[in-house]
């Protein structure tokens, strides 16, 4: 396996975060805001969606989790790709990768994020995404 | 009045001769013998012949346990039916039951270990009946040991995917909260001055959180039915039923 080292964990771009559960919102929201990343949290997926759709290119990443009640997260990925092929998207699940990766349809995410995840993992995962 | 000539025959011990019951019984698929009362093989149908593989010479003439090679048989001097194990041993004590008692037994379910193709579940059936005037012990076995297997793995794979169902649920709600707590330990972390209590405490609060994503890591991961003893319960074996090591996952 590759092992990339990545030191900056912080960065300024654009995130659309969401979530079905507060709580996940508010401590990711914090985490990534304090490292400088401008968040725009939702926890309906269905507007967060639309959110994306009205100003796709107001957004540099998207993060998601995979089970949400209206839209799950494979969903999203399939939707905002659908838009914009190349922005990153990071999917978090609280199942294993090994399930996730069953359940995603065709379009895949660029990352899956096991839960709970460290804010290393996901900072230095979204450097990865942003910076290759 | 009642007539009780029906029950009658039925407590009478069945008359056979011995050419007409050995044309029945090897027309069957069962190993059926007949036992005589020194407990020893008087008849056996070419089912037997085939599960013991023995011939006439080796069977005829034997004690049980001899005949049909119980491992147990060689244990004392005397042979079959005199060792320790032999004060356990079903086959022995369901023949002698309908032998004393003149009773048919049906469907006992034993193991037994033999010499020759080891450990098999037996179920047994008897029939007390006269044969050429004596009075013998009708034994039919049957070799159940693929279906209890089958039955087994049929069970525990049930109850797999049960175990794996449950997991699966509970991990992913587990995570949930897990992913909360270790973010504000983390933002706890990163306010508060180092080489502080406070700072340890918040370490170690991170470092537990971790410790239960592992173990919902390795819950995810169960891929076979395991248990292990706990008090005076089983509860399942989560490293054992889990592909995933927690050494390999660190």
């Amino acid at each position: 396996m590759k092992t990339i080292f990545i030191d900056q964990l912080n960065g300024d771009e654009r995130i659309l975060l969401i979530d079905d559960e507060k709580p996940i919102l508010n401590i990711v929201g914090q985490v990534l805001s304090r490292f400088g990343y401008k968040v725009t949290s939702h926890n309906m997926s269905t507007d967060a969606l639309e959110c994306f759709k009205k100003a796709p290119y107001d957004f540099d990443l998207v993060i998601t989790d995979m089970t949400m009640p209206e839209l799950t997260g494979d969903k999203i990925v399939t939707e905002v790709k659908k838009v914009r092929p190349e922005i990153p998207v990071i999917l978090c699940t609280g199942f294993s990768e090994k399930i996730a990766n069953g359940m995603v349809s065709a379009v895949k995410p660029d990352k899956i994020l096991m839960k709970p995840a460290g804010k290393d993992d996901l900072l230095k995962s979204i450097r990865y995404l942003l910076d290759n | 009045m009642t007539d009780n000539t029906a029950d009658k025959i039925l407590d009478e011990p069945k008359i056979f001769t011995k050419e007409g019951l050995l044309e029945v019984i090897d027309a069957l698929p069962l190993a059926i013998a007949v036992i005589d009362s020194n407990r020893a093989v008087a008849l056996a149908n070419k089912s037997t012949y085939l599960f013991t593989n023995k011939d006439q010479l080796q069977l005829i003439g034997h004690v049980g346990g001899e005949a049909f090679g119980c491992i147990h048989h060689d244990d004392v001097p005397e042979g079959c039916g005199f060792g320790p194990e032999c004060l356990k041993c079903k086959l022995r004590t369901t023949v002698l039951t309908t032998m004393e008692q003149k009773e048919p037994q049906h469907m006992v379910e034993t193991v037994m270990i033999f010499k020759n193709h080891g450990e098999r579940h037996l179920r047994i059936s008897t029939l007390p009946m006269m044969l050429s005037g004596d009075e013998v012990v009708l034994l039919a076995i049957e070799d159940i040991t693929e279906v209890k297997k089958y039955e087994q793995t049929a069970m525990e794979k049930e109850k797999l995917s049960a175990v794996i169902q449950t997991a699966g649920a509970v991990c992913h709600e587990m995570n949930q909260p897990l992913m909360v707590i270790m973010g504000f330990a983390e933002l706890l972390l990163e306010d508060l001055p180092e080489n502080g209590v406070q700072k340890e405490n918040a370490k170690e609060i991170k470092k537990q959180v971790e410790r239960l994503g592992s173990i919902t890591r390795k819950l995810m991961a169960i891929a076979r039915y395991k248990t292990k003893g706990y008090l005076s319960a089983e509860i399942i074996d989560i490293d054992a039923a889990s592909d995933l090591n927690l050494n390999e996952s660190d």
